[in-house]
């Protein structure tokens, strides 16, 4: 649960320093520090094994390439989590596996679901997991992330806010809205 | 004692004891003392129980990779960004492949095909198939502008193009299948054996072979080629229903190619359209044009058609085999099987080394 957030920050600046400059043996070591966790990341996005190993590998094999671009970062786990988070909903947007990963801040609304019957469904039944599964189905997706991201990856705002490329404000405004909308329904 | 009275389901959540009792990795203490708490504050007690569901309605099980799995495809990012290589990315642009096989079509079988839709990229379909391989892989990538020569275990000559890369067992001898893997462009000249049929699969196609030469051409945009030059292949869907059993038949059935004879395969429109190779003197690589027949010809001239055709030196002493003429007829044997034949001929012998071919002669009388 905590790899996520177990990098030692102090030597990641050096570690991708050496990378930046073509060290083999650091980037091998950014990859196996950060394989596993960025894997289980990505299987928010996807279930697809194949397809997270993939857009992996792509991602590791392009900032290879595009190392002497790249800018430093004080957190590798940061850097790596947003270009993954990236490249994974391209490449469902491109395979259109999920129809909700468009960047596109228009997706910001609930989905266009018959929010009526959930309504009646939600008043009709017991607190329960199912209940709040419903609600939260019911969320907008960046909403939803924004709560998944914070309360189960366990990121803090300032890192959410950069692996989701919007400001802290908008991720507390995600989180607030959510909640808010979880006390009202239940 | 922390006061609980305003706390609200914010609250709850951003405390990360309560998650971590929550996700059942709470120190024993920690345990207790979350399960005591709907007990000790009744008021909060229905919010807390609400909290705990919205966290359990977050929870989402995670992938975890396999130690293995992790490992090769480490392995296979290293190697992908070895210096030297081109730009692997490139390869997830080839997307759609085609197969080039100069073949003729002996039977015309129409409707036999069970295509689906091809979304899986020819790169990430090479990739499935040969993690998914039984037996330790070896793989050749050709970064260079040269064809590049590839020799299998069981005697199989490969002459791979520029921009490809080939993946094969690095011995066959365990299995009764022999099955390569590749994306771009080869030439193969397979090494009969008609119990232990060869497949080169090449994004969604495989060609199976009993015993040929013919060229596989994947990277093209939306079309698949396959041209035979000797012998017979036969080509099928991976997704075709009666895979299996073409793949373990001993004959060759379904679509079957004979020499300069194309088949097409848009994967767009799931089409397959077999044609005649309208020019077979233009087909691209000098091997499928060479034809090694010798009259009586001097060594020279028999080891420099060698040489252009699969672009490996053969060095040997001109001066020894002056007198050395040889009759024969060559075509779609591997390179080893023809280097045999010669050598038998002439009571040579042939070695490989560091990517030569050297030959050893007495001379002839």
């Amino acid at each position: 649960m905590n790899e996520l957030l177990s990098t030692n920050f102090s030597s990641d600046e050096s570690l991708w320093e050496r990378f930046k400059t073509g060290d083999r043996k650091a980037f091998e070591q950014i990859i196996s520090l950060h394989y596993a966790s960025l894997f289980r990341f990505g299987s928010r996005y996807s279930k697809d094994t194949g397809l997270i190993e993939d857009c992996l590998h792509d991602m590791f094999v392009y900032i290879w390439e595009r190392r002497t671009h790249i800018s430093g970062t004080d957190s590798i786990k940061k850097y790596l989590l947003k270009s993954f988070r990236h490249k994974i909903l391209l490449e469902l947007q491109r395979t259109q596996r999920r129809g909700w990963v468009d960047e596109d801040e228009a997706l910001d609304h609930a989905p266009e679901q018959n929010f009526e019957e959930f309504v009646v469904l939600i008043e009709t039944e017991q607190l329960s997991a199912r209940k709040i599964k419903t609600l939260i189905d019911l969320l907008p997706q960046r909403q939803q992330e924004a709560l998944h991201l914070r309360y189960f990856e366990e990121l803090d705002i300032d890192t959410i806010a950069q692996v989701m490329s919007i400001n802290r404000q908008s991720v507390s405004n995600h989180l607030h809205k959510a909640l808010n909308f979880l006390r009202e329904h239940w | 004692m922390k006061s609980f009275d305003h706390f609200e389901l914010h609250d709850f959540l951003e405390d990360e004891s309560f998650r971590s009792w929550v996700f059942e990795r709470a120190s024993p203490s920690i345990t207790e003392w979350w399960d005591q708490f709907p007990a000790m504050f009744p008021a909060k007690a229905l919010l807390m129980m609400q909290a705990r569901e919205t966290l359990l309605a977050i929870y989402d099980e995670p992938l975890v990779p396999t130690p293995a799995s992790m490992g090769q495809r480490i392995q296979q990012i290293m190697l992908d960004t070895e210096p030297g290589q081109p730009s692997q990315l490139s390869f997830w642009t080839y997307r759609r492949a085609s197969w080039l096989v100069a073949a003729s079509l002996v039977l015309c079988l129409a409707g036999w095909f069970a295509w689906t839709t091809y979304q899986d990229r020819p790169a990430a379909t090479y990739k499935k198939l040969v993690s998914s391989a039984q037996l330790p892989m070896k793989e050749v990538v050709n970064t260079g502008t040269k064809t590049h020569l590839v020799l299998l275990a069981d005697g199989s000559s490969v002459l791979l193009q520029p921009n490809s890369r080939i993946s094969y067992p690095s011995n066959f001898n365990s299995h009764t299948k022999r099955e390569v893997y590749l994306i771009g462009e080869a030439f193969f000249e397979v090494a009969k054996n008609p119990h232990k049929p060869f497949f080169v699969y090449a994004d969604n196609l495989i060609t199976k072979v009993l015993g040929t030469s013919f060229t596989v051409r994947a990277y093209e945009k939306h079309t698949v080629d396959v041209t035979v030059k000797t012998g017979r292949v036969s080509v099928f869907s991976r997704s075709d229903s009666e895979r299996t059993q073409k793949q373990e038949s001993h004959t060759l059935t379904g679509l079957v190619l004979t020499p300069n004879q194309r088949v097409h395969f848009n994967r767009d429109t799931d089409h397959l359209l077999r044609t005649l190779v309208e020019s077979p003197t233009l087909l691209d690589m000098p091997i499928q044009r060479s034809m090694f027949e010798f009259t009586g010809a001097p060594m020279l001239q028999v080891f420099s058609s060698l040489e252009k055709a699969y672009g490996i030196e053969i060095v040997f002493d001109s001066e020894v085999m002056k007198n050395c003429y040889l009759t024969a007829s060559l075509d779609d044997e591997p390179l080893f099987e023809k280097l045999h034949m010669i050598c038998q001929t002439l009571d040579a012998e042939y070695e490989q080394m560091d990517g030569k071919i050297l030959i050893t002669s007495k001379g002839c009388q």
